[in-house]
């Protein structure tokens, strides 16, 4: 295997030791060495996530999937489609007069003030020619890779309802993320690291909070593992506090000790398998104290490649403003940590861009201005994005590699009197790249102004993303069902068409 | 009346609901009745062509209008919709399907189209109900009727099967299991040890560990009713009701934040969880636990229970921005609205009748039979309730003079506001400007008072004195009463599902005098799609009770809550008894005869035992509809008291035990685990009651509050009390909790998962918790057990599994201590596979 011998030729053994301990130490993180023969660390023979799922040889669910793995980038609070990929030449025909709609506008903050022109230029890129703003200008070199749908619709234009939407399939909490669903239909690559990562904006967790990507009704370990990537305990728990009685010493006895009277345990009570599985719990978990640590060091990267995603600005601190350097690093980092997650095994990793739609602004929520707030996120996103599908291109690992772009709702082709935009829960843009998907496309446009689908009656909905993406890995959402209060329940709900025109 | 609704109408009559008595009562649609024919009438000769002809296009094979047809016997009789009785056999004029051949009004007669009924035809179909209504079983349409199913069937007193070598006055519900198991060539297993026994039954009736001195006091017992005594002693312990609480808690899915965007505190929920605490501990009777969380307001007024128990219906999570920041006039804000009505009627008929009927939103129900109109019945039941807090005391009478007063101010402002837009009105442009200069003013004061005061003359010049005096009356008035309710002492405050008077934002009901919104029946569940406005009602296919409440228009809101609370704990309503043993059972074998406690329907699981869950029903229901009754005598049961490893093979095939051949072992839920870490450790604070306790910090509480877990010190004595006093946000969970497996408080949990991951193996060894607690459990130790490692580790083994360890494990155990210290052999014991599994 390319990756394991990769790792193996490094001989890194010593040094996870020591990242190990300098975090905090792990419980016979070191006597577990042996366990971890890279064979078993990078194990890609998938694990069958629930008993009535067997996977097919070539590793889809109920069909041949084109992709095995997915990142999806998350901009919280309404990335506005206008001011970015979708370019409408009337807005800036008509900037500054009166907005007219034909027709009453509900929208969520009253008073819609006149046609507000992009804020920024659009240039064409690729040889798709795709035309697009400045600040997003780095997925330019990606762009032949990239497929857009500009004809989103939500149901609501409610942060919390909307961004459950996009990330749950249903409008309340209690329903799994749409990663928990991956990995209880398709299971682990890798049993060492958890199925579903998210990688939350660490300055705080946008609308839901974790429900976003709880697994709710499905059983936990589909649930999606928040990783803190660089801070002391990046998973909770990973590490126990520091204590002076903590020693590496009782650490590895302590696993022997365990395994010892729980097998006891278990021998004198025949047949109940969950006393062996947890048994198996804990030697999973002294594995992943070794792998978790060693998936999130950036310190081997090369210079090359922390500078394709931005992060060789040398700069240790930040401007208090809102700024593009800063957002760059941010986003960067998790992205490259995706990256390295991804090549490990993980199946479904996912990047926040956005806080809690708190201020000052960190969050796409730009009601009041969208150059102040958007102009620094976009440009630390673009550059992440396009350096990530440029790194998993160079890998050889974009071919089955599905990347996923996604906002809770777009934004109003008005104002609101000044120089923000309310949600537009009408009409907004996804993208798509990667596995299966046919790059250089653009589908479903939207309307002369952007506030609509251009045909109203053939919107795209998350159903529909959500329909592609499980098509993609091998799995029809229709048959990827758990029986919950009475409903078989899916994460396409009873809606979702597979969006053929995006497929490769 | 359009033709679509004189035709709902005509059906309606047919299934003879209260409006074909309506109408007779007054006579106007009574016509008098064709005389019976004088003959010996045959069903297949002459009333089935009848039927045919006239009847069966829309009540037939194809066509059931109002679930109703008449070439099925079962249902022709019953009736469809209605939940009344069509065919009464023997009283042809006391039927309704003869009103409605024969009514005299052209709107409500069968058929709808073409001639009424000849007299002939009447009178055979008289004279053949008179007769008795004999239909042959050979002529009757096999249908799969979906009543035909057996929760919906009525509650039967089953025989007590015999069983051999259990004797008369042995616990019944064995001789059920037994029979079963016998009845496959399965047989039942030994009676587990004392120590077995002990672990098990007090962890399941308080979730807590038993002490290594209870156990030795339990074994030295030589009384024959030794278990007994220990199972009275346990239920009379106050944590039986904690250990309930947590359990009806995750049903109800009741949390301590709103959930949703921002998730902002919920910082009166807790008396409702305390409601519920006491409720079990008091062993209130079932039907009037029930009654008190939908309509406790209304059917026991001013009562601190009956208040406190509304926090049932706002028990889950409410969508602040959808309902402060989204007026009702727009979609996203009806969305919401809907949504959070929805959350109440699944809640309430998922807890209480274990159906689903949330799957009839968008549609009839697709398994169970639940219509659409169905469905919004019951959301108008809570359309005028939101969630929202209520202030009151424990004494009644001081409740009903708070509710007085504020009820009197209301209206002093309601007079206020209008006699303040009738002097705007009077006053008019000149009055404006006059504002306007004021809200303009500069703040100098001398130049304000001169505004006002010339705002003054305008308004004495213009406004008749009537009105001035009577608005300077209601001012007055109005600050004498908020001043009397200011004299009051101190109130307490729940949060609850009430009308909602607040003055922010979110406009509640209250300003309409709690007027319940209209609902209507929604197209595919679109709000922008309203169709027929809703009746409030229960549901139709319950048929031993009548689902219709029979309300007048104008009733006020809680009457609707009053009547739908009757018809669940009526005791002919086979779901609700049904329902709750089925709980009860799970908590004691870690499994409900029914496998979904929430789903009753088709998409559910069949009971195991059906005799003994409808026995269990009865008994509960007659019998005084005590918890402590049943889960006495559940745990009393040889069933119960089996070992959890069964001697050889059973030599039947049940892997999952269904059976019960054997006992269920358990794992401990996240609250068993952590309650028994601070238990054994000597920490746990057992302090009962009040506000929750926050294992979290908050940062940023201004605009989402960021609860940040990372941040609590594990030794802070205040977190060291049960779990069930935990302070539940939702859009967090706990981290260690949710590795366990806790309930999700956005989501009704009627079982727990029981997972094992790498995850929560990591909580059990690196939580701050149990490495926190590890120290205190070793310090404890060495306290009762002195310095000799031998004891010391005797003492730990038996505190964390109550038992001594075997030679063998106190080798290893002695020897791990003496190189790495005694705390780091009680984090060990924490993590044992017996710590969390209970035989």
């Amino acid at each position: 295997m390319k990756i394991s011998s990769e790792l193996t030729g490094r001989s890194r053994a010593g040094t996870r030791r020591d990242f190990l301990w300098r975090m905090g130490g792990g419980l016979g993180g070191v006597a577990l060495t042996h366990l971890l023969g890279s064979d078993r660390l990078l194990a890609s023979d998938a694990l069958p996530a629930h008993p009535g799922f067997v996977l097919r040889p070539d590793g889809g669910l109920h069909h041949a999937p084109r992709a095995k793995r997915v990142i999806q980038l998350f901009m919280a609070g309404g990335a506005s489609h206008l001011d970015l990929f979708d370019y409408k030449p009337s807005l800036v025909k008509h900037h500054g007069k009166p907005s007219d709609f034909g027709e009453p506008v509900e929208a969520f903050q009253d008073g819609l003030g006149p046609w507000k022109a992009p804020v920024w230029p659009f240039k064409p890129y690729g040889n798709c020619g795709k035309l697009l703003a400045e600040p997003v200008s780095a997925l330019g070199s990606v762009a032949d890779e990239m497929a857009f749908i500009h004809n989103m619709v939500s149901r609501s234009g409610v942060h919390s309802a909307g961004t459950f939407q996009q990330t749950t399939g249903y409008l309340l909490p209690g329903y799994p993320g749409a990663g928990c669903w991956v990995s209880y239909g398709l299971g682990s690559l890798n049993e060492n690291l958890p199925t579903f990562v998210v990688l939350p904006d660490h300055r705080g967790l946008a609308s839901n909070g974790t429900k976003n990507w709880d697994s709710a009704f499905l059983p936990a370990q589909h649930q999606g593992v928040s990783i803190y990537p660089g801070t002391p305990r990046p998973i909770a728990h990973l590490y126990p506090p520091r204590a002076d009685w903590l020693t590496e010493g009782a650490e590895r006895d302590g696993r022997d000790v365990l395994q010892h009277l729980n097998r006891a345990h278990a021998a004198s009570r025949e047949g109940d398998t969950r006393l062996d599985a947890r048994i198996r719990a804990y030697e999973l978990a002294a594995r992943m104290q070794l792998a978790a640590p060693d998936a999130l060091d950036l310190s081997g990267e090369p210079a090359h490649i922390l500078k394709l995603y931005g992060l060789d600005h040398g700069r240790s601190s930040f401007d208090a403003e809102i700024n593009p350097l800063e957002e760059t690093d941010y986003f960067g980092r998790k992205c490259l940590v995706a990256r390295r997650l991804l090549e490990r095994g993980v199946r479904y990793v996912q990047v926040w861009s956005g806080n809690d739609n708190g201020f000052p602004r960190r969050n796409w929520d730009s009601h009041e201005d969208v150059e102040r707030d958007q102009g620094p996120l976009a440009t630390g996103m673009a550059r992440g994005a396009a350096a990530l599908i440029q790194d998993l291109r160079q890998r050889g690992l974009l071919d089955d590699t599905l990347v996923i772009w996604s906002t809770e709702f777009g934004r109003m082709p008005s104002t609101q009197g000044g120089k923000g935009r309310d949600h537009n829960p009408f009409c907004f843009t996804t993208w798509m790249a990667g596995g299966g998907i046919k790059g250089g496309t653009t589908y479903g446009p939207s309307d002369e102004w952007g506030y609509k689908p251009a045909d109203r009656k053939a919107p795209t909905q998350n159903y529909d993303v959500h329909a592609t993406m499980l098509h993609l890995l091998g799995a029809d959402h229709t048959r990827l069902t758990f029986r919950h209060n009475g409903i078989d329940r899916r994460l396409t709900d009873v809606h979702g068409h597979v969006i053929e025109p995006l497929l490769a | 009346m359009n033709p679509r609704t004189s035709f709902a109408a005509l059906c309606a009559l047919v299934l003879g609901v209260g409006f074909f008595q309506a109408r007779s009562a007054n006579g106007a649609a009574s016509a008098a009745l064709p005389a019976p024919a004088p003959r010996s009438v045959d069903f297949v000769t002459d009333i089935q062509p009848i039927l045919a002809r006239r009847c069966l296009e829309c009540h037939g094979p194809q066509k059931q209008k109002s679930a109703y047809r008449l070439d099925n016997q079962p249902i022709a009789f019953r009736g469809g919709d209605s939940g009344h009785a069509a065919i009464v056999p023997g009283n042809s004029a006391g039927s309704p399907l003869i009103r409605s051949v024969t009514s005299s009004d052209r709107d409500e007669r069968m058929p709808p189209k073409g001639d009424p009924l000849t007299a002939d035809e009447v009178g055979l179909l008289r004279a053949w109900i008179d007769q008795g209504a004999t239909w042959p079983e050979s002529a009757s349409a096999r249908v799969d009727d979906p009543r035909d199913w057996w929760s919906l069937q009525p509650l039967r007193r089953p025989t007590v099967p015999k069983v051999l070598g259990l004797e008369n006055g042995e616990n019944p519900i064995d001789a059920f299991v037994r029979a079963r198991l016998l009845g496959s060539g399965g047989g039942a297993s030994a009676e587990a040890d004392r120590r077995t026994l002990i672990r098990r039954v007090t962890f399941d009736l308080t979730g807590l560990p038993p002490t290594p001195e209870e156990v030795a006091a339990f074994l030295a017992d030589k009384d024959p009713r030794a278990y007994e005594r220990l199972v009275d002693r346990l239920l009379s312990s106050p944590h039986y009701g904690e250990r309930w609480a947590r359990t009806w808690l995750d049903i109800v899915h009741y949390g301590d934040t709103q959930g949703y965007d921002k998730d902002k505190p919920r910082l009166n929920a807790w008396p409702y969880r305390d409601y519920v605490i006491r409720a079990f501990n008091e062993d209130k009777r079932y039907s009037r636990f029930v009654q008190e969380q939908i309509a406790g307001d209304v059917l026991f007024p001013d009562t601190a229970d009956g208040i406190e128990a509304l926090g049932f219906i706002s028990a889950g999570p409410w969508d602040f921005i959808g309902h402060e920041e989204v007026p009702e006039t727009k979609t996203d804000g009806r969305i919401a609205r809907h949504l959070d009505r929805d959350d109440m009627v699944s809640n309430t008929i998922g807890t209480f009748a274990s159906l689903t009927v949330h799957c009839a939103q968008c549609h009839d129900h697709k398994f169970d039979p639940i219509r659409q109109e169905d469905y919004y019945a019951l959301q108008s039941v809570f359309a005028a309730v939101d969630r929202t807090e209520r202030r009151y005391y424990r004494d009644e009478e001081m409740t009903r003079a708070r509710s007085g007063r504020e009820a009197g101010i209301r209206a002093i402002t309601r007079r206020e506001r209008e006699l303040n837009d009738e002097v705007k009105r009077i006053g008019g442009d000149a009055l404006k400007q006059a504002d306007a200069k004021i809200a303009g003013a500069p703040s100098a004061a001398g130049e304000l008072d001169r505004l006002r005061a010339a705002r003054e003359d305008l308004i004495t010049s213009v406004v008749p004195a009537g009105i001035r005096t009577a608005l300077a009356d209601t001012i007055a008035a109005s600050k004498s009463a908020n001043k009397a309710l200011d004299a009051m002492p101190k109130p307490l405050v729940v949060f609850v599902g009430s009308v909602h008077h607040g003055s922010g934002n979110f406009r509640g009901t209250g300003p309409d005098d709690g007027r319940p919104r209209p609902i209507f029946v929604l197209a595919r569940g679109d709000v922008n799609k309203p169709g027929a406005k809703a009746v409030p009602a229960a549901l139709r296919c319950v048929s031993e009770v009548p689902s219709a409440f029979g309300l007048p228009d104008d009733a006020p809101e809680g009457q609707r809550r009053a009547a739908l609370a009757a018809w669940l704990t009526n005791p002919e309503n086979p779901l609700t008894w049904r329902s709750i043993v089925n709980r009860v059972w799970q908590q004691r074998f870690g499994r409900g005869i029914v496998e979904t406690p929430n789903d009753f329907g088709k998409m559910g699981g069949r009971p195991s035992h059906r005799d003994l869950l409808d026995w269990l029903a009865l008994e509960f229901r007659d019998g005084g509809q005590s918890f402590k009754t049943l889960d006495r005598l559940i745990v009393l049961s040889a069933t119960y008291r089996q070992v959890s490893t069964p001697a050889g093979k059973s030599g039947i095939e049940d892997g999952d035990n269904r059976l019960l051949g054997h006992m269920n072992r358990r794992r401990l839920d996240a609250e068993g685990v952590r309650d028994t870490v601070l238990s054994v450790s000597g920490q746990l604070d057992r302090m009962m009651y009040g506000p929750g306790f926050q294992d979290f910090v908050v940062e940023k509480p201004e605009h989402s509050p960021h609860y940040q877990y990372h941040l609590h010190d594990p030794e802070d004595p205040k977190a060291h009390r049960r779990s069930v006093y935990r302070f539940l946000v939702r859009s967090q969970q706990e981290p260690f909790m949710s590795a366990l497996d806790c309930a999700d408080p956005s989501m009704r949990v009627d079982r727990r998962n029981e997972t094992l991951t790498p995850l929560q193996a990591l909580a059990m060894l690196n939580s701050s918790l149990t490495v926190a607690m590890a120290r205190h459990f070793a310090e404890r130790v060495e306290h009762e057990a002195g310095t000799g490692p031998e004891a010391c580790v005797d003492r730990a083994f038996s505190l964390a599994t109550q038992r001594a360890p075997t030679p063998s494990e106190r080798a290893e155990l002695m020897g791990y201590a003496r190189q790495h210290g005694l705390t780091a052999m009680c984090r060990l014991l924490m993590n044992l596979n017996e710590f969390v599994y209970v035989d």
